[in-house]
């Protein structure tokens, strides 16, 4: 279990003066400004869970992890990560931890990746007999297998990511840190890697928190969703709770020959339809989702014929621009 | 112990996967031998009395042999431990480590110079043989290799210290250059300390360089005495309390004031 209290994080940054002039005052004088990276951030997130930590860039999302993680400390708040303090337990708290930043290894470069794995394993305090059986399992889930014997400079980036998962979960985390864990990989080593993220997470009970840029990762993997702007928390809770919070519902398109007006008539009265207009010949019904589209074809098909029908389910891309939109966010 | 093991052996390895920069090394070495065996030959046909402080030719030559097999041993990575690490965040992978980082990465460069060595000794084995050094006694050769680990440590934790700037300044160019100027200057990589004139041998003999190299290569000089030996072994050992000890609170500082912002 991971629990934030009204965490805050402001640090200093030079700021560089205007021109040759400006640099050189600002060598004899320097000035600083305080930057906020995280504004009283309070989170509690129990053991399993998997949370995808979304937000624009510098909204706080690296930051948080880093506090998380017990290498940064807050200026202000209190973290207790599985019941420790990660400042005052340090080694205890990492030795429960995993952390992976996609595009950086934590990998020996020129070193076969099964020698990156056994001293991960030792570092971890991983006894031998442990050791031959997680190692084959992992590369199975991770499929590895073939790339163990080899320099990891000789990888591809998707193949040394899966390397790096594969080593991130050697020792049974009970928080693993995500941090861009599919960045620049093609479409199916994301659909690999999330499918094994998911199945080693659930396996292992590990709590999981996912930043990404990518809201496929975000949506294919987290059980809830924190948002997160200027460093302060914008919205915490599952995704279809967010859709429905912000207006941003699946559609059901149907061409058939009636009115807005008549349409509106026979769906009257019908759970879960929030908003029903016509556009180009079609009539579009807003729902919640669920059984929802069923029950309006049940309604629709015995009073006018349906020609055509389609659905539209919105993206977490538009979820999150209404979202920012509405939070003033540019 | 079990993860410091382990990082001494993913040090040695990373020592035979750079072999070949290794085999380039000894070339130039070697290359450096011989320079300054004809340079020095030169300066000491105009030695009075064919000798410099205490030391005829042969010992004298004895003694950069030993230097730059101990400077070989004790010198530290050209970039320091993090720059680089800290320019491309990879050092937040160093700080989640569960081990004292300090001692961690003391195995395994110790791994490293470990492999580095036994790729490097045949050389100067066969360089040593032909200069005689073999005369200096089998008891000189016990100190002087105790004395060869105590000088690694503490080069290794004033590497380390000076390493810790790269968190608070990107200018480690300048401050990499003149660490490699001062320790090549002090610390008797490149002529034996006890040269050099009184006001300089005085300020030398307060610095922690002259732990590196001078110290453990000076424990094979043919009049060296006993109680210079242990002077010598004392004064490093000082040096290796003291290094290591600033370089743990330091490292706690650099934990605490870490910020890494963005990704």
């Amino acid at each position: 279990m991971i629990v934030l209290e009204g965490v805050s994080k402001r640090y200093r940054v030079l700021e560089p003066g205007r021109g040759l002039g400006g640099f050189v005052r600002s060598l004899v004088k320097p000035r600083y400004r305080e930057i906020t990276a995280l504004d009283n951030i309070s989170l509690t997130v129990p053991q399993g869970q998997v949370v995808g930590y979304i937000g624009p860039n510098g909204a706080g999302k690296s930051t948080t992890i880093k506090i998380i993680a017990g290498i940064v400390h807050p200026s202000a708040g209190r973290v207790i990560v599985s019941g420790r303090d990660p400042f005052r337990q340090r080694i205890a708290h990492l030795l429960e931890l995993g952390v992976v930043m996609g595009h950086r290894t934590r990998l020996f470069w020129d070193l076969p990746v099964l020698e990156s794995l056994r001293y991960h394993a030792k570092v971890y305090r991983l006894r031998q007999s442990e050791l031959d059986q997680r190692i084959g399992a992992l590369a199975r889930q991770f499929n590895i297998e073939g790339l163990l014997a080899q320099p990891v400079r000789q990888l591809s980036l998707g193949q040394r990511v899966r390397c790096d998962l594969a080593l991130a979960f050697l020792h049974h985390p009970r928080v693993l840190l995500l941090d861009e864990p599919t960045i620049g990989l093609d479409f199916d080593s994301k659909a690999l890697l999330r499918s094994a993220i998911r199945q080693v997470a659930s396996d292992l009970q590990t709590t999981v928190i996912l930043t990404s840029h990518d809201l496929d990762d975000v949506e294919a993997l987290s059980d809830r969703i924190v948002l997160l702007d200027e460093g302060r928390v914008l919205y915490d809770g599952t995704l279809r709770q967010l859709r429905a919070q912000y207006g941003v519902l699946p559609e059901l398109w149907l061409r058939l020959e009636a009115r807005a007006d008549q349409v509106r008539a026979w769906l009257e009265g019908l759970c879960g339809v929030r908003e029903i207009y016509t556009h180009d010949g079609w009539v579009c019904v807003a729902h919640e989702g669920g059984e929802t589209p069923a029950a309006v074809l049940a309604r629709l098909l015995p009073q006018a014929p349906v020609r055509e029908m389609t659905t539209h389910e919105p993206s977490i891309e538009e979820v999150l621009r209404r979202v920012y939109q509405r939070a003033g966010y540019r | 112990m079990i993860p410091y093991t382990a990082n001494f052996r993913v040090g040695f390895q990373l020592a035979l996967a750079y072999r070949r920069a290794a085999a380039v090394w000894v070339v130039g070495e070697l290359s450096l031998l011989v320079v300054f065996y004809f340079l020095w030959r030169a300066v000491f046909l105009y030695a009075p009395a064919g000798s410099f402080s205490d030391r005829d030719f042969a010992a004298f030559y004895l003694y950069l042999l030993t230097a730059r097999l101990t400077a070989r041993f004790t010198g530290g990575p050209a970039w320091g431990f993090f720059a680089q690490r800290v320019r491309e965040g990879t050092v937040v992978y160093d700080l989640v480590q569960p081990v004292e980082l300090e001692y961690a990465l003391l195995a395994r460069w110790l791994g490293q110079k470990v492999g580095q060595l036994l790729m490097a000794l045949p050389v100067y084995a066969a360089a040593m043989f032909v200069s005689v050094a073999w005369s200096a006694g089998e008891w000189r050769w016990g100190w002087f290799l105790l004395s060869l680990v105590v000088g690694f440590a503490c080069a290794y934790f004033f590497e380390f210290l000076m390493s810790l700037s790269a968190f608070y300044t990107s200018a480690q160019q300048g401050i990499n250059e003149a660490k490699a100027l001062v320790v090549a200057l002090l610390s008797g990589a490149f002529f034996p300390l006890d040269l050099l004139p009184d006001p300089y041998a005085l300020l030398a003999g307060l610095l922690p360089f002259q732990a590196f190299i001078y110290l453990p290569a000076r424990m094979l000089h043919p009049s060296i005495s006993e109680s210079e030996i242990f002077h010598g072994l004392a004064v490093q050992l000082f040096w290796l309390l003291a290094l290591a000890a600033s370089s743990r609170f330091l490292l706690g500082r650099v934990r605490q004031r870490f910020n890494a912002q963005g990704g």
